[in-house]
């Protein structure tokens, strides 16, 4: 998405991306960024939390109409529905499939 | 300057400094002197990499972790842009966002029920969703996350009904509707610059918006 970010820019629009890896993003190195801290698959907030996903809609506009050229901005918000998932997230133990649509071998 | 290259969501593969990647330089040089020589070796970082050491240490360090997991996979093309280099592109948002014309994309593999899904590998499509589409009228294709609590809420990926209580709020000048979105596990970094990229740019320049939100997944 950072090459999309990139690619509107250079053509005069502005872009605010919201994302939850930040290293992925630090490589990419889109114009604005705005980090919130859940697990991928919940950038935007949590299942049915219509009050939640609201506020974080309004804190990303907000700070990413503010940030930086290539600065990723962290925005205040926790995950509280599965504590301890950074340790799993993209292990084996909590995973998706490979491209091909199957589960991972490994 | 080109290294290994990115995906544009959540998948696949490392970016793992080395020389030969030139994400640092290191030069060495001595002074003989009276008492003797001196050897110094200054060692100069890409602001790239100063970055992503700043990343927060709480966040997960998901290139390293897919390269682990993909490891049976093909090696993923990721992109990586030196700032110092290639600092990204710039155009200044001058206004409220209250006064925007606002265009959303995802990369989380939303489409509506009655479309075609997804396929995983190598899909540079991308789908319209409608801004008042109901959650339930919803499906989400992707194979790079955990797609479960997405498919109960695409909220999760692509905030519609959120948009639509900021918008009737006055909160967003307008929203362009279709929002759209996208498969983001593309392994050709080659094929989302010269062919997806251009599509969604002509949309958006289309529907004339002055601010997009990128959601990647």
């Amino acid at each position: 998405m950072g090459l999309i970010a990139r690619d509107l820019e250079a053509a005069g629009v502005a872009t605010i991306c919201l994302t939850s890896a930040w290293d992925i993003t630090a490589a990419v190195a889109p114009p604005r960024s705005v980090y919130v801290h859940h697990p991928l698959g919940h950038t935007a907030g949590g299942p049915g939390d219509a009050a939640g996903q609201r506020a974080l809609l309004r804190a990303a506009l907000r700070a990413g109409v503010a940030a930086g050229r290539g600065e990723i901005v962290r925005l205040p918000f926790r995950w509280e529905a599965e504590p301890g998932w950074e340790a799993r997230a993209y292990t084996p133990e909590h995973t998706a499939t490979g491209p091909d649509g199957k589960p991972l071998r490994d | 300057m080109r290294v290994p290259s990115p995906p544009v969501g959540s998948v696949p593969v490392p970016l793992q400094p080395s020389p030969r990647s030139g994400l640092f330089l290191a030069v060495r040089f001595g002074l003989e002197t009276p008492r003797g020589p001196l050897r110094y070796t200054v060692r100069v970082e890409s602001p790239s990499v100063a970055e992503a050491k700043q990343a927060p240490g709480d966040s997960v360090r998901y290139i390293e972790r897919t390269r682990r997991l993909y490891a049976s996979q093909p090696p993923y093309d990721w992109v990586f842009h030196d700032r110092a280099s290639e600092p990204p592109p710039w155009s200044p948002i001058e206004g409220p966002v209250a006064r925007k014309r606002l265009a959303v994309v995802s990369s989380g593999g939303v489409h509506l029920a009655e479309q075609e899904p997804f396929h995983f590998r190598n899909d540079i499509s991308y789908r319209e969703i409608p801004i008042d589409t109901e959650a339930s009228d919803l499906r989400v294709a992707h194979f790079g996350y955990d797609t479960s609590d997405a498919k109960r809420d695409p909220g999760c990926v692509l905030p519609l009904r959120a948009l639509r209580e900021l918008s009737a709020a006055g909160e967003i000048g307008g929203i362009v509707d279709p929002a759209l979105s996208f498969m983001g596990g593309i392994y050709s970094a080659r094929r989302v610059r010269e062919e997806l990229a251009p599509r969604l740019r002509d949309f958006i320049l289309a529907e004339q918006a002055d601010l997009v939100l990128l959601v990647p997944v």
